[in-house]
């Protein structure tokens, strides 16, 4: 039996989520100042009442006494579940002013989308929205790549329920020695892949013949929303608009780097290049892209849809590539995925954004370390059945930059997040098949909103059914949390009424 | 977490979460006060997807065999949904371009767009009424037809629509792929426009309000606290 939360607990979620909201708000103030510079007053005023909103409910959460005891891990976990529950309600405020929402649910939808790195999006008439309401998208995404505690943690002491807010939003690395440091130098990292990535990409569009300016601004967007593996695309016709070879490469790079940890990029910056060889996650992700993009340029051969070799591996790379790092970028319509691709290349698909990338990192997905692991541990017990049965043998992985053993409760802990992820991908579907879809399109677009990902064949759009957009908030919220501490935020709800005292 | 006093009870647990949902539709419904009154389209209400009868999802194509052999009359949609059927006939295609002009040596790249905003309604800060996302096509013009293009539809314009004539191709060779209409024959047959937004002045008015009592709030908290202030700026 659970025990029920006190004053003093329920003081402290809502103190550290209050941060959550303190920083938002502030974040909130840079597309103000952009929208008042653009003269988009109206937009400006938005992100004024966004932020104030922010400001003002952040510090009503610090009102009460400073409560006696220190937050733990259980805290921290709520703390992050809840965080990423009213932070997307706030980030809202501005998209739902901008009149390009039908109702709150679409915007707080395109919210949490946004920070969960989704890419999924109900917006009406993107191509007529304001810059400074299209640049918020992105810098949600940016955000909740980097991880909406980490943004607090790197701000605000938070003593010890640090290590919990943290695993909380799915980072289990610890690259140094404490969290706050750690929460930093993934800024750090952030910021200069942002200068490399926003010069390469400007340098790009300029010769895809894109306006200077305009092509800043989509160098910037498109940024963030590749690095932070998220999807949205400051135009609806995402990437395919550029018709250019070299912005699709920049963008590939971008979504690979997206999709490695940041411990791995701590190895990186420490120069430590052999990680990107041993390293069991690496290499996983390595034959599984390559084996994935084997079956869909099989698939797309055999249907016809490509005549081309340039076309072949130029769809069918980048598409498995925006898949399997849970970006969403799209180089061809959604629909066509059901329309020309047949069955086994959209099949890869799915399975490439199933999968997901590194753990740590900002994408979604199972992680190529949990099926790394499962897959070893069952060839371990494949090895013990052809073994004699006095023989010892011990499964070990490189990660983290040393070699460790599988133990029985990390290769269990890791199946258990597997299976639940599968079982979210088909909760997803079976709704979307209640309201008429399909199984193959219901599947996809489930595992897209599940794992991150924000390819779409068409079912996501401003007309979607409550009930898919309802289930499609969850699928996203618990994705992206990857269970614990949603788990947990349950566990804390209920012992809140029905816990033992 | 450990235990001692002030432990809530459930009543107090339920009130506390029906509290907080009231208190969060309040402010939905505050903001829904704050939006500018849409010009609503009375004609467009119903939603405009699931234009067939087939269930969600599920296309129906014509067959390829009882097309004209002249040019067609294509919606971005038609081309997408039914590519083999479309695939290198030569199709007409009007819509309002949008974003930018690509410039490549002797062609250039166009995105057309021929959703509800293009072709009847004007972009929605114009009127205000979700007419559903934008679907259009990739276009490679002529660098001279091109250059006749003086608007293309962005947040403050409505962009030149245009009819052109071209080849539909389900993967473009020129472009890796990508499904395009290769047109030879534009034809601009709506100049674009900057679109007028008046400002919403009660928005204004709470904006300002807001800010006022953040910054009386932050004041407050500042004096409140002097020496976590300088502390905070030290670690800055």
């Amino acid at each position: 039996m659970l025990l029920r939360p006190d004053r003093q607990d329920l003081s402290l979620v809502a103190r550290f989520s209050g941060r959550v909201l303190l920083g938002l708000g502030g974040v909130m103030f840079v597309p103000a100042i952009l929208a008042v510079a653009w003269n988009e007053t109206n937009e400006a005023a938005g992100f004024v009442i966004g932020a104030c909103l922010c400001l003002l409910a952040g510090m009503a959460t610090q009102l009460p006494p400073r409560p006696r005891r220190a937050p733990d891990w259980q805290h921290g976990m709520v703390v992050s579940a809840t965080s990423w529950l009213v932070g997307p309600f706030f980030a809202a405020v501005p998209l739902y002013l901008s009149g390009h929402y039908s109702r709150y649910l679409d915007a707080y939808f395109d919210a949490m989308s946004g920070l969960a790195t989704a890419g999924l999006a109900v917006i009406n008439d993107l191509d007529h929205l304001a810059l400074s309401v299209n640049l918020w998208r992105h810098v949600l995404q940016f955000l909740g790549g980097q991880g909406l505690v980490v943004m607090m943690l790197s701000f605000f002491a938070v003593g010890g329920g640090a290590v919990g807010m943290y695993a909380g939003e799915a980072r289990e690395d610890k690259i140094l020695p404490n969290v706050a440091r750690t929460a930093r130098f993934i800024w750090r990292v952030a910021l200069t892949w942002f200068v490399v990535g926003v010069l390469a990409l400007w340098a790009a569009l300029a010769i895809a013949g894109m306006p200077v300016w305009q092509g800043l601004f989509h160098a910037i967007t498109l940024f963030m929303a590749a690095f932070d593996t998220g999807g949205f695309a400051p135009t609806s016709a995402s990437v395919a608009l550029y018709h250019s070879w070299l912005v699709e490469l920049v963008i590939g790079v971008l979504m690979v780097a997206g999709a490695l940890s940041f411990a791995l990029h701590f190895h990186l910056w420490q120069r430590r290049t052999g990680e990107l060889v041993r390293n069991i996650e690496i290499r996983f992700l390595a034959a599984s892209l390559f084996a994935l993009f084997a079956v869909a340029v099989a698939g797309l051969a055999s249907t016809g849809a490509y005549t081309s070799t340039e076309a072949l591996f130029r769809r069918g790379l980048f598409q498995i590539v925006s898949a399997h790092t849970g970006t969403g970028f799209n180089t061809v319509p959604g629909r066509m995925f059901v329309t020309d691709w047949g069955e086994l290349a959209p099949a890869a698909i799915v399975m490439a954004m199933g999968l997901g990338a590194m753990a740590g990192s900002t994408a979604g997905g199972i992680k190529a370390i949990r099926v790394a692991l499962t897959a070893r541990s069952v060839m371990r017990q494949l090895l013990h059945l052809v073994l004699p049965e006095d023989a010892v043998t011990v499964a070990t992985f490189h990660s983290g930059g040393s070699r460790q053993v599988l133990r029985p409760e990390v290769a269990r802990s890791a199946l258990m997040i597997l299976l639940l992820y599968l079982l979210l991908y088909l909760v997803g579907a079976l709704t979307a098949m209640f309201y008429g879809y399909p199984f193959d399109q219901a599947m996809f677009e489930s595992t897209s909103a599940a794992a991150a990902v924000g390819l779409s064949v068409g079912i996501t759009g401003p007309n979607l059914e409550t009930g898919i957009k309802i289930v499609y908030i969850l699928q996203m919220w618990i994705g992206r949390l990857e269970f614990i501490a949603v788990l947990v935020f349950m566990g804390f709800l209920w012992s809140a009424v029905r816990g033992r005292t | 977490m450990t235990r001692d006093a002030g432990q809530l009870t459930p009543r107090q647990a339920v009130i506390g979460l029906l509290g907080l949902a009231l208190l969060f539709g309040a402010l939905v419904a505050g903001l829904d006060w704050l939006l500018p009154r849409s010009e609503r389209i009375a004609a467009l209400e119903a939603p405009a997807e699931r234009q067939n009868d087939s269930a969600p999802g599920v296309v129906s194509c014509p067959s390829a065999i009882d097309l004209p052999s002249q040019p067609i009359d294509v919606s971005a949609s038609d081309v997408i949904d039914c590519p083999d059927v479309y695939d290198g006939r030569r199709v007409r295609y009007t819509g309002e371009v949008v974003n930018a002009v690509l410039l490549r040596d002797d062609r250039a790249w166009l995105q057309v767009n021929d959703d509800l905003y293009a072709l009847v309604a004007g972009p929605l800060p114009e009127h205000r009424t979700g007419l559903g996302g934008n679907s259009g096509l990739g276009v490679s013009v002529p660098v001279e037809a091109a250059r006749s293009i003086e608007r293309v539809g962005s947040r403050r314009t409505r962009g030149d629509v245009v009819r052109l004539e071209g080849v539909y191709l389900k993967a473009d060779p020129h472009d890796g792929g990508v499904p395009a209409v290769r047109a030879d024959r534009v034809v601009v047959v709506e100049h674009g426009y900057l679109v007028r937004q008046a400002t919403v002045t009660r928005r204004l008015l709470v904006a300002g309000a807001l800010l006022l009592a953040s910054a009386l709030a932050v004041g407050a908290w500042a004096r409140s606290r002097p020496r976590r202030v300088l502390a905070l700026l030290r670690r800055r």
